[in-house]
């Protein structure tokens, strides 16, 4: 209910293409996102790419795809027990909300166009989409997520765990070329 | 005047068993320390003497390593956050983080 006021149709469109399929700057209208919901959304964004790092290490054969993956696996777990442990130490309970429940929902839908593909196409399109993904949550981050915290640990440990997110992405551009 | 021709001869003498005696300069191995933060090798880049010790220190959050390139003729384990690894330098090298392969450091050897 706080949400369904606090997002209208257009920015939640803008918010999601961000995070998800596109790399567009999130630069309109921004939504208003509480410690707790950014807590949430900072997990969530984090355990995606962790299902997505998995359904790659069961399934490429490609040693660069699956050493990214495995990194991917361990460095965005980190990330979550960063958070975990903050979150615990300011007694604060991630709060679900609509971002958190679309980043779910379309992880859904990539789980399901993952696990569609094989050999090389699983390769590219596991990769494209890490691509993607990443320019998308760096976007948010940097956005919407650090400028909009309040507690400043918070705002500290989204500040401390970007350049892990950028060094993710260029490993992952790299890897992109070769397909 | 036996004494006047006497003290430079000594004070020659001194000085010739002195320089005999002495030994060649040593150069005495200096510790460097490389600290992993951010996702980045500070400093990237460090020049340093054939013998000296770098220590790499992991202060990020989540795990890296240091392995050299292209050849990989030397690594260290994984480095997970708070742990250090220690180099004796023997040859100029650059590294990256094999986990993080976009993470570059270069070590130089001053001739």
């Amino acid at each position: 209910m706080i949400l369904s006021k606090t997002f209208n149709q257009t920015s939640l469109g803008l918010l999601i293409c961000s995070l998800v399929f596109s790399s567009f700057a999130f630069s309109q209208a921004k939504p208003q996102l509480t410690d707790p919901e950014i807590a949430s959304v900072a997990v969530t964004a984090n355990q995606v790419d962790i299902t997505n790092a998995e359904i790659a290490i069961a399934k490429s054969k490609d040693s660069s795809i699956v050493q990214f993956a495995e990194t991917m696996k361990r460095d965005h777990q980190a990330v979550i027990d960063q958070a975990v442990a903050l979150v615990t130490k300011l007694k604060v309970t991630p709060k679900d909300n609509a971002v958190s429940q679309k980043l779910l929902a379309d992880e859904v839908k990539t789980k399901k166009m993952l696990e569609s593909k094989s050999g090389k196409a699983f390769d590219k399109a596991y990769i494209d989409n890490e691509v993607a993904y990443h320019k998308a949550v760096i976007s948010v981050i940097e956005t919407v997520l650090i400028p909009e915290a309040q507690n400043a640990e918070l705002k500290a440990l989204l500040q401390k765990v970007l350049p892990a997110f950028h060094a993710h992405l260029e490993h992952a551009e790299m890897i992109q070329k070769m397909y | 005047m036996k004494l006047r021709k006497f003290i430079p001869f000594h004070l020659v003498s001194l000085l010739l068993l002195y320089s005999c005696n002495s030994e060649p300069e040593k150069i005495v191995p200096v510790v460097h320390t490389i600290v992993i933060s951010s996702m980045r090798f500070n400093p990237a880049e460090l020049t340093l003497q054939k013998g000296d010790t770098v220590v790499f220190v992991n202060k990020d959050f989540v795990v890296h390593d240091i392995t050299q390139q292209p050849d990989k003729t030397w690594t260290s384990s994984n480095l997970s956050p708070g742990q250090s690894y220690k180099l004796a330098v023997r040859a100029s090298s650059d590294y990256n983080c094999s986990i993080h392969p976009t993470m570059k450091g270069r070590l130089i050897v001053a001739q």
